[in-house]
């Protein structure tokens, strides 16, 4: 019978894409936009080329495990632990998102907690059901989150503006290349490719991480494109607003079902890989008993930062130095491990 | 005086009783009420491991105490001289055995030997215009034949006891299936008889590999249970592994498809079923085509096939027959059906308390003068309307089928125009119910079908409590847990792990026959092609 370990390819690529993707519905447009103006194409053009570079030269290099390159043990616990640290950062940023999203629309007077407590449930038991859950979610549900979002933005073609591309390069070429590094940061997700070895035959990780980057570099496009064409709306929650089906009046009911869904399993994983992080940090014989403690820390530390105006320009700020986890460290790494023709062989 | 008697009367009642008793004498009122209390008479228990003995009095005497005889009325024995001088005795159960095949084949036969002393040879060649004659040589044996249905011969000084195959009772004909009906396809489906349904199956599938081991489930029920695999085809690991929780079920009675189904399940406690169950041949027929397992019990219309993905309890017999793109079709509507059977209500909850924007205005207008009599919230009005929906439906399952469809045509058209004529509920729940029942009425598998059932409630309050977001987040945990559980070390979503492309384009839609080139791989059979690339060969031609 099928192995208990395993993922297949598909669900891997989906649950990379849901990963980089998530925040598509809501604050990425905006800081692209933000960043580069009318060049928000240029900048997103720009990050996923930097991500594809590295990754083929990862990919080059090695055999697809970061760890091997990391030859002293001390080494590798610390990445972890600093993964784990900054993985559950993202998981209370975007928990805090979720509910700042659903206190802003639909549930302005229900208290934290009573908003918190079906995603802390979803991701707990999501989680704590294991790789096969987590990964079988996101091959059942991705499909169609992105999909959907998709079709129904193509009904506002008729509200597309094409001047607002012009110019061209926005707010400038540095606008758009240099500061398009810490835009690098949206991707910061693609850190929990480096750990799918243990779920996947790492000789074969280049077939997720390669359709994970096109198809999520594709669905940045369009969303963003979308976003971008409509002119007055920054978010695609907004340009959702504004779409005309026949069958309904407004569609921000469909929007908040598809954003929460995708955000369940965001956090879903992102909590599954922040225990597996710590469990690889502090060598624990399993990540099980993590899940309850790491759920109620994300809740908890998420209502602070929520209340408090501080915490959150903080997660702001911060947010803009996550790109050095995934992309700088291996890279420095690379650079300087030694046998690098050997480690393959490894 | 008065006085006295009230005060003897009212205050203690003994102490009218004794004043009385002194004067007259009442006798002690009987205690008739039955108390049930634990037992310690208990017969003692036979060791029915022994041997059959030579000698026939024993033997019978033995025999007698196994069935409490004369105390059992349906256990019959018939003593006989085997040629007019060995003493003989036939056991079995009235009614599960042909009464003329015993007559004719066993006692004239036996009766009319020349007389000289017999032998076991002697006895097997006289029976051997019977059927089947099996020798035994325990007690143990002889009481497992005769509640088998056969009969059993026990002679005077052969040590040896034959049991005959009679079994001949009455039972139910071939019919067409109650809960799979199909326009296209065969009308057959299986019976309570075991054998009848291995017959089936076998003129289904005419094929030498295909294996019928036959096991017994249950110590004290002992009842046969047939486990069917394509020996060449099937993936031996799945046939030791169903073999191995068959004959671990470690009760004393096992009577039922549903029972066994739930002994051997994986998670006993998932909302899904993890078993595929059928009354038709042809479809176990095919799941054994695929690689997969099926195991039949008897006195069970229905065959337990595993292991299965999620796909196959969303597909319908219908869907082989017909030509592909009506298939599709019917498949798509079916699926919006399911989906509408388990959300629709709580969407419409949902919509209704908290995405109002979501209603075009004059819907909504209708609505809000539609609802403006109903003095109950939303939630209070759908649930009303859903518990008598399924209170209708389990009331009509459970009356004669003619009263039936008057339970229901009562339930639906008569109950909920006075529900809405009492402003009790607005026409739009009664609408959405209905739909949900209709919806539910698409399930082609009759074991999902409660699962959405009681999806559907869970729904209803999540939709209340959270709108959207509820709803969002009963769907995620439905799909975690559905993705958690395994159907014989498959998971139920494998055919959306992708491993060939044929799994998953049959997650959604039907492929034309000439197409199913490949066994799923999550069957991992042992041959994976079910037919060549090219199986339309005449247009090569």
């Amino acid at each position: 019978m099928n192995s208990t370990k395993n993922i297949s390819r598909t669900q891997g690529i989906c649950l990379g894409v849901n990963l980089l993707c998530n925040k598509l519905f809501l604050l990425t447009p905006a800081f692209f936009i933000g960043n580069a103006g009318s060049g928000a194409l240029f900048s997103v053009l720009t990050v996923y080329a930097i991500a594809f570079l590295f990754f083929s030269l990862f990919f080059k290099k090695t055999d697809g495990d970061l760890f091997a390159l990391m030859k002293k043990m001390w080494f590798q616990r610390t990445f972890h632990f600093l993964s784990f640290l900054l993985t559950l950062f993202c998981c209370v940023v975007n928990f805090s998102l979720l509910i700042y999203f659903l206190k802003a629309t639909v549930f302005p007077k229900s208290p934290y907690l009573f908003l918190a407590l079906p995603f802390a449930l979803c991701m707990g038991v999501c989680a704590k059901n294991g790789m096969k859950s987590v990964a079988g979610t996101a091959g059942f549900f991705v499909p169609f989150l992105f999909t959907i979002p998709l079709l129904l933005l193509a009904t506002t073609v008729k509200n597309f503006d094409l001047t607002q591309l012009f110019p061209l390069f926005g707010k400038g070429v540095k606008a758009i290349f240099l500061n398009g590094v810490f835009m690098l940061s949206s991707l910061f997700e693609v850190l929990v490719l480096f750990y799918l070895p243990a779920f996947y035959p790492k000789q074969k990780l280049a077939g997720i991480v390669r359709p994970t980057l096109a198809i999520s570099c594709l669905l940045y496009l369009l969303i963003i494109g979308s976003v971008l064409l409509l002119g007055n709306s920054h978010t695609a929650g907004h340009a959702f607003s504004l779409l005309q089906t026949g069958f309904s009046g407004r569609n921000d009911g469909i929007f908040l079902l598809i954003y929460t869904l995708s955000g369940m399993l965001y956090l879903a994983s992102m909590l599954f890989f922040s225990a597996e992080m710590f469990q690889k940090a502090f060598p624990l014989p399993t990540k099980n008993v993590l899940f309850l403690p790491l759920t109620l820390l994300i809740v908890l530390y998420s209502e602070i930062t929520f209340l408090n105006q501080e915490g959150q320009a903080f997660l702001k700020n911060a947010g803009l130095m996550l790109w050095l986890m995934p992309f700088s460290v291996p890279f420095l790494f690379l650079l300087f491990a030694k046998n690098k023709k050997e480690l393959k062989h490894d | 005086m008065h006085i006295f008697y009230n005060l003897l009367y009212t205050k203690d009642m003994r102490n009218f009783h004794f004043i009385k008793n002194i004067f007259t004498y009442t006798p002690k009122e009987a205690d008739n009420t039955f108390h049930l209390t634990g037992t310690s008479d208990a017969p003692p228990a036979l060791n029915l491991a022994r041997s059959i003995s030579e000698s026939l009095a024993e033997n019978l005497a033995f025999a007698e105490q196994i069935y409490s005889l004369p105390q059992n009325s349906d256990i019959k024995v018939r003593k006989f001289t085997v040629g007019n001088l060995s003493s003989a005795f036939l056991i079995f159960v009235e009614g599960l055995v042909r009464d003329d095949t015993i007559g004719n084949h066993i006692l004239a036969p036996l009766m009319l030997l020349p007389q000289e002393n017999v032998s076991t040879e002697k006895v097997m060649n006289t029976l051997i215009l019977n059927n089947q004659v099996t020798l035994l040589e325990t007690f143990s044996e002889v009481a497992d034949e005769v509640n088998l249905g056969n009969c059993i011969l026990l002679v005077d000084g052969i040590t040896t006891a034959f049991s005959v195959d009679v079994k001949g009772w009455d039972r139910r004909g071939i019919d067409a299936p109650i809960t799979e009906h199909v326009i296209y396809g065969p009308h057959e489906g299986f019976n309570e008889n075991f054998k009848v349904n291995t017959a089936l199956i076998r003129k289904n599938l005419r094929n030498q590999n295909l294996i019928c081991e036959t096991l017994s489930l249950g110590k004290q029920s002992k009842t046969p249970c047939a486990l069917l695999y394509i020996k060449n085809v099937t993936n031996r690991a799945l046939v030791r592994e169903m073999r191995r929780r068959l004959q671990n079920i470690d009760a004393d009675f096992v009577y039922q498809a549903g029972e066994v189904e739930q002994f051997i399940e994986d998670k006993s406690f998932s909302l899904s079923p993890q078993l595929l169950t059928t009354e038709r041949p042809d479809k176990t027929a095919a799941a054994l085509v695929e690689g997969k397992v099926a195991v039949i019990v008897h006195g069970s219309p229905f065959a337990l096939i595993a292991p299965v993905s999620f796909t196959e309890f969303l597909t319908s017999p219908e869907d082989q027959n017909v030509r592909f793109p009506f298939a599709n079709l019917m498949k798509g509507i079916r699926l919006l059906g399911i989906l509408s059977s388990f959300l629709l209500s709580g969407l419409y909850i949902a919509i209704v308390n908290y995405h109002r924007e979501m209603i075009p205005a004059d819907l909504l207008f209708a609505i809000e003068a539609a609802r403006e009599a109903v003095p109950f919230s939303a939630l209070f009005e759908l649930l009303l309307m859903e518990v008598s929906f399924d209170i209708i439906r389990e009331a009509s399952l459970r009356v004669p089928s003619p009263i039936g469809s008057t339970v229901g045509i009562i339930g639906g058209l008569i109950v909920g125009q006075a529900a809405v004529s009492a402003a009790l509920v607005s026409p739009l729940a009664i609408i959405i119910v209905s739909l949900t029942g209709v919806g539910s009425f698409a399930t082609p598998n009759y074991a999902l079908n409660f699962t959405f059932r009681f999806a559907r409630y869970i729904y209803i309050f999540l939709g209340a409590a959270y709108g959207f977001l509820g709803i969002a987040a009963g769907i995620f945990l439905h799909a975690t847990l559905l993705c958690a559980v395994k159907s014989f070390g498959v998971p139920l979503f494998s055919t959306l792990s992708g491993k060939n492309r044929a799994s998953i384009l049959s997650f959604l839609f039907q492929t034309p026959s000439w197409k199913r080139e490949k066994r799923h791989a999550y069957v991992q059979a042992q041959q994976t092609d079910m037919q060549q690339e090219i199986s339309r060969k005449w247009e090569e031609l």
